[in-house]
């Protein structure tokens, strides 16, 4: 004898509506339909074995078997309505923060070392790398800065202790400039050349806010047949409007460089003051930016060239001067301590 | 170099503001640094270039101003063109011993001479001028130096033995006191200035006190002479002694103005301390042919840019103090004495160029040559597109000294034996060489750590020096990572080996198209068992592991410090070329998991290695995707679960096909590295 036929159905609609409360996606409800309503359920097995019944519980088990039936179906309906209107997932906290990704970056050195290049590269300047353990031959004597001459003081410069592999060449000492580079293209090169020089250089200042014994310049050198101090000013013109902006006012300043001739100091226009005098310029209303000047012809005939039929112009600048200037950094440190809350602002 | 306006007008009745003035000098080449208040009014603070110590003097300051402003420059009384008596008498012996380094020698003996502090107007223009007072005679020898450049001295002549003057080299070990104190001990290559004894002076750098002039002085010698600079400035620099007179005969000075500023000085001696001239003795003196330079005007305009004529020329160079002659194409034009830099024709533009203004230079932009010759630009860019790599993987870039210490090289377990030390230091903290960019990478990691930051990953692109290959400096690519790489509410990434290999694959597969391997290998500082040497389809590029504990212990870091160095040329050399393109498979994979258990002792590349070589070109995909060690597997040995796509470029596979393979590349595992299926 079946449990139906005893206690027909005990417990199974609490049975339903708690499987029904649980079930929240539509496979889950097809799960309690057949559970409840399906071939193997009590209600269709009531309903199967009703023949089996004493005839005086027959009519009462199947009454009560159809209306569960009816009832299971009716919640199940309702339900299924329901879960087709509700929204398929839990709404999304669209204010918590997105998956960390690792960010790397690049050196405000870089960065701006970069944009120098930029600015040069449209004008048909090719970038060229040199050495930064050099001879003095290549970072003074070739340059037109005699051995014991007060020229050599604005370029006190490390010397390396490891012995000259070429001794002719001088001693090997670490760049004070990115000059020599220059020599070195054009003893192996003839004109016309446009080279642009990145790289580091080094010099014995002692580390401060503003000196550093270790930095980095952009050299440029344009030699051909025809290029003048008209074309220097020209050129460093633009380039100053376009990594300063178009408004930039430049001055050029006579100046010396052994290795030029005429040789010149490139100022902006203060941009903080605009020209007035404060604090960032020294009180001055300028910025030194640069040096540059015309090959000097002692420089081009140490090359083997003819001054008499080529002639060109130099330049050269700081890029950790510049980036500060861009940034508003003031400490040329920074750049060196390599802190991430201070590299990650570029 | 101070110039006290008030005593510039004295030669050149200029009526600008000093800041105007000040702009003017600026804009011709002679910097105006500052203009500072005196007593005397306002002060100029010049920074004169090398190539002009003619403006080392009030009056080369005046001919510049009287150039710039068309004015007529006066000429210091009394007249600087008095002939100087020939004959040395006895009263006063002048030999030259040293004719390289001393070129010209006049002394002139003053008798009659009464010490007292010199007038207050002298004494406050000294002042303005950064000089202090001392007395009357030595005063007027430092006020010449100041009006004219040329450097003087005055020796009591009673304290001259034999009344001799002898421009001499020291002999090795002479001793001298200098008017500053210190006391010397001479080397043979220092040239002084000796009584018929010993030596009284260091030629053009300083006085002795045994010779120095006194309350009680009442002859003097007056020293105006023509040293070698060269000499000059080495004197100066072993005795460490740089004195207003050595930077002048460093820079050169005037051979004209050598006997125009003694007689100068002995006027004002006259003057201002009762001296008369006893004995006057001049030696060495050979008039300098002038030098004459020839100017093409075409030559000067293309070098310029300009199209100026002779006028402009000829009126340029004559305010400065040339002689020009010719008014055609070509001008000769010839250089004053005082003008030691003019040598040949493009000293001349620089000149015409200043004294025009170069913001009457027009600007313009030249054409842009076709082509680029060379291509050098490509080395740099891909030094460059290698930068961007790294950052694109996450790495931030660094920038680190390139000179470090003693103690920098030996906590990462370099031999100080090999290291390339610079001769001259500024500190004992950046006096190497680096041989590898772990130091400062090692640095730049402390610097945030214990800063507080909690993880870093950084990289840094730079050359190393290897004794061996001086000069050249390979370029290496250090990366280096430590503590969290990131965390947030999901979870956090901790830094490891494999990140780090992880990091290295990424970056030459994109640059070079291959992972890289690696092979356990220590280095001189990594931990036992933690290092590794990397290669790149064989060719070793490489080195990576974790920084040894007594590195890290050295730097006060607790965390591990993960660190990699790759050679750039060698990585470079295997770059990808054009690469060639295939198009993806559309056909589906099937797809298989294969887990085993082997030994520890069997490592993880022996068993990829021969599933790979089982599955052949079939299993078109073989993925790790666990590794496990634990209470499931039996001591001593690991489980590693592949998940393995199959798949055949040109047909579909049966699933018989790859059950088939699937249980070949099992059972080889099972001969072949003792596995267990699981």
């Amino acid at each position: 004898m079946s449990d139906a036929a005893t206690r027909p159905f005990g417990g199974l609609e609490a049975a339903f509506q708690a499987a029904l409360a649980q079930a929240t996606t539509a496979q889950a409800l097809e799960a309690v339909r057949i559970k409840f309503l399906g071939r193997k359920s009590e209600v269709a097995a009531a309903l199967k074995g009703l023949g089996a019944l004493p005839a005086d519980q027959r009519a009462e088990v199947g009454k009560r078997a159809n209306q569960l039936k009816t009832a299971f179906e009716a919640r199940l309906a309702e339900q299924q309505a329901a879960l087709a209107t509700a929204p398929a997932r839990a709404a999304l906290d669209v204010t918590l923060p997105g998956t960390a990704l690792a960010q790397g970056r690049l050196h405000p050195v870089t960065r701006t070392m970069d944009a120098i290049l930029a600015c040069f590269v449209p004008l048909g300047f090719e970038i060229i790398e040199g050495p930064e353990a050099e001879y003095e031959y290549y970072n003074f004597d070739r340059l037109n800065i005699p051995r014991d001459h007060p020229s050599r003081e604005h370029f006190d410069t490390f010397f390396l202790e490891a012995p000259s592999p070429q001794p002719a060449k001088g001693r090997l000492l670490l760049r004070s400039h990115t000059s020599p580079v220059q020599i070195r293209v054009m003893e192996r090169r003839k004109p016309p050349l446009r080279i642009l020089v990145p790289g580091k250089v080094f010099r014995p200042d002692a580390l401060d806010p503003s000196h550093s014994f270790m930095f980095h310049q952009v050299e440029g050198l344009v030699v051909d047949d025809r290029t003048s101090f008209a074309d220097l000013k020209g050129v460093l013109e633009q380039f100053l409007r376009a990594l300063f902006g178009e408004d930039t006012q430049a001055r050029f300043r006579p100046h010396f460089f052994p290795f030029t001739e005429p040789s010149a100091e490139v100022d902006i226009a203060c941009r903080v003051c605009r020209g007035t005098g404060c604090s960032t310029c020294g009180q001055k209303g300028w910025l030194e930016i640069m040096g540059c000047g015309m090959v000097h012809p002692n420089v081009l005939k140490g090359v083997g060239y003819d001054w008499q039929r080529v002639q060109g112009f130099a330049f050269g600048m700081g890029v950790e001067r510049i980036a500060m200037l861009r940034h508003g950094v003031k400490d040329i440190r920074l750049f060196f301590e390599n802190d991430v809350r201070f590299l990650e602002q570029f | 170099m101070r110039v006290p306006v008030e005593w510039l007008k004295e030669f050149v009745p200029s009526r600008l503001a000093p800041k105007v003035l000040a702009e003017r000098l600026t804009m011709a080449g002679l910097e105006v640094i500052g203009i500072h208040d005196s007593p005397q009014g306002p002060v100029l603070d010049l920074e004169v270039t090398p190539n002009r110590p003619d403006w080392l003097s009030i009056v080369g300051v005046a001919r510049e101003v009287a150039a710039l402003t068309g004015q007529r420059l006066k000429t210091p009384a009394p007249a600087t063109r008095r002939p100087a008596a020939r004959a040395p008498t006895q009263a006063l012996v002048i030999r030259i011993e040293d004719p390289q380094g001393c070129t010209q020698y006049v002394g002139r003996l003053l008798d009659g001479i009464t010490i007292k502090p010199s007038p207050d107007w002298m004494q406050q223009r000294l002042l303005a001028c950064g000089i202090r007072p001392i007395n009357n005679v030595v005063d007027i020898t430092n006020y010449v130096l100041l009006e004219l450049g040329q450097p003087l001295h005055a020796f009591d002549a009673d304290r001259l033995a034999d009344s001799t003057i002898l421009v001499r080299r020291a002999r090795a070990g002479e001793r001298l006191t200098l008017l500053d104190g210190t006391a010397k001990v001479l080397s043979a290559d220092i040239l002084v200035i000796a009584d018929a004894r010993v030596p009284v002076a260091v030629a053009g750098v300083m006085g002795g006190t045994g010779s120095a002039v006194t309350a009680g002085t009442r002859r003097v010698v007056l020293e105006s002479a023509a040293f070698d600079p060269v000499t000059v400035r080495r004197t100066a620099r072993a005795l460490g002694a740089t004195t207003e007179s050595s930077y002048r005969f460093e820079r050169g000075i005037d051979p004209a103005g050598v006997e125009a500023a003694s007689v100068r000085a002995a006027a004002l001696l006259a003057q201002g301390a009762g001296g008369q001239v006893q004995a006057v003795a001049s030696v060495g003196r050979r008039a300098e042919r002038p030098v004459v330079i020839s100017l093409s005007l075409d030559r000067m305009n293309r070098w310029l840019g300009t199209r100026l004529g002779a006028p402009d020329a000829r009126t340029a160079l004559a305010r400065l103090g040339c002689r020009v002659a010719g008014d055609g194409s070509r001008l000769a034009v010839v250089v004053p004495s005082f003008r030691r830099d003019l040598r040949q024709e493009a000293d001349l533009y620089e000149d015409v160029a200043r004294v025009i203004g170069y913001e009457r230079i027009p600007s313009r932009l030249p054409a842009t040559p076709p082509g680029v010759p060379e291509g050098g630009a490509r080395d740099y860019h891909r030094l460059q597109s290698l930068r961007c790599l790294c950052a694109s993987l996450g790495l931030t870039e660094a920038i680190t000294w390139a000179l470090l210490s003693e103690q920098d090289l030996d906590r990462c377990g370099y031999s100080l034996a090999d290291a390339v030390r610079l001769a001259n230091p500024i500190s004992q903290d950046h006096a190497i060489l680096r041989p590898s960019l772990c130091m400062g990478l090692l640095q730049s990691v402390r610097q945030n750590l214990t800063r507080g930051v909690d993880g870093v990953a950084l990289f840094e692109l730079g050359g190393v020096t290897d004794t061996r290959r001086l000069p050249e400096q390979p370029q290496r690519l250090g990366i280096v990572l430590s503590g969290r790489w990131l965390q947030d509410w999901q979870g956090r990434q901790a830094s490891d080996f494999y990140r780090l290999k992880g990091l290295l694959s990424a970056l030459t597969e994109r640059l070079c198209g291959a992972p890289v391997s690696a092979a356990a290998a220590d280095q001189p500082w990594t931990e036992s068992g933690q290092g590794a040497v990397l290669r790149l389809r064989e060719d070793p590029v490489g080195v990576a592991g974790l920084v040894a504990r007594r590195t890290a212990h050295a730097l006060d870091l607790e965390h591990d410090v993960w660190y990699a160095e790759l050679a750039v040329d060698r990585l470079l050399a295997q770059r990808r070329r054009e690469v060639e393109a295939h198009a993806p498979s559309t056909l589906p994979p099937v797809k298989r998991d294969l887990s085993v258990v082997v030994a520890n002792s069997v490592a993880y590349a022996t068993v990829v290695g021969v599933l790979r070589e089982a599955g052949g070109s079939l299993a078109a995909d073989v993925k790790l995707i666990d590794r496990y060690t634990g209470k499931q597997v039996p001591a001593g040995h690991y489980s590693l679960t592949f998940s393995l796509d199959y798949r055949d470029p040109a047909r579909t596979l049966t699933a018989e096909e790859v059950d088939t393979l699937h249980r070949r590349i099992g059972q080889a595992l099972v001969e072949r590295c003792q596995a267990t299926l699981r």
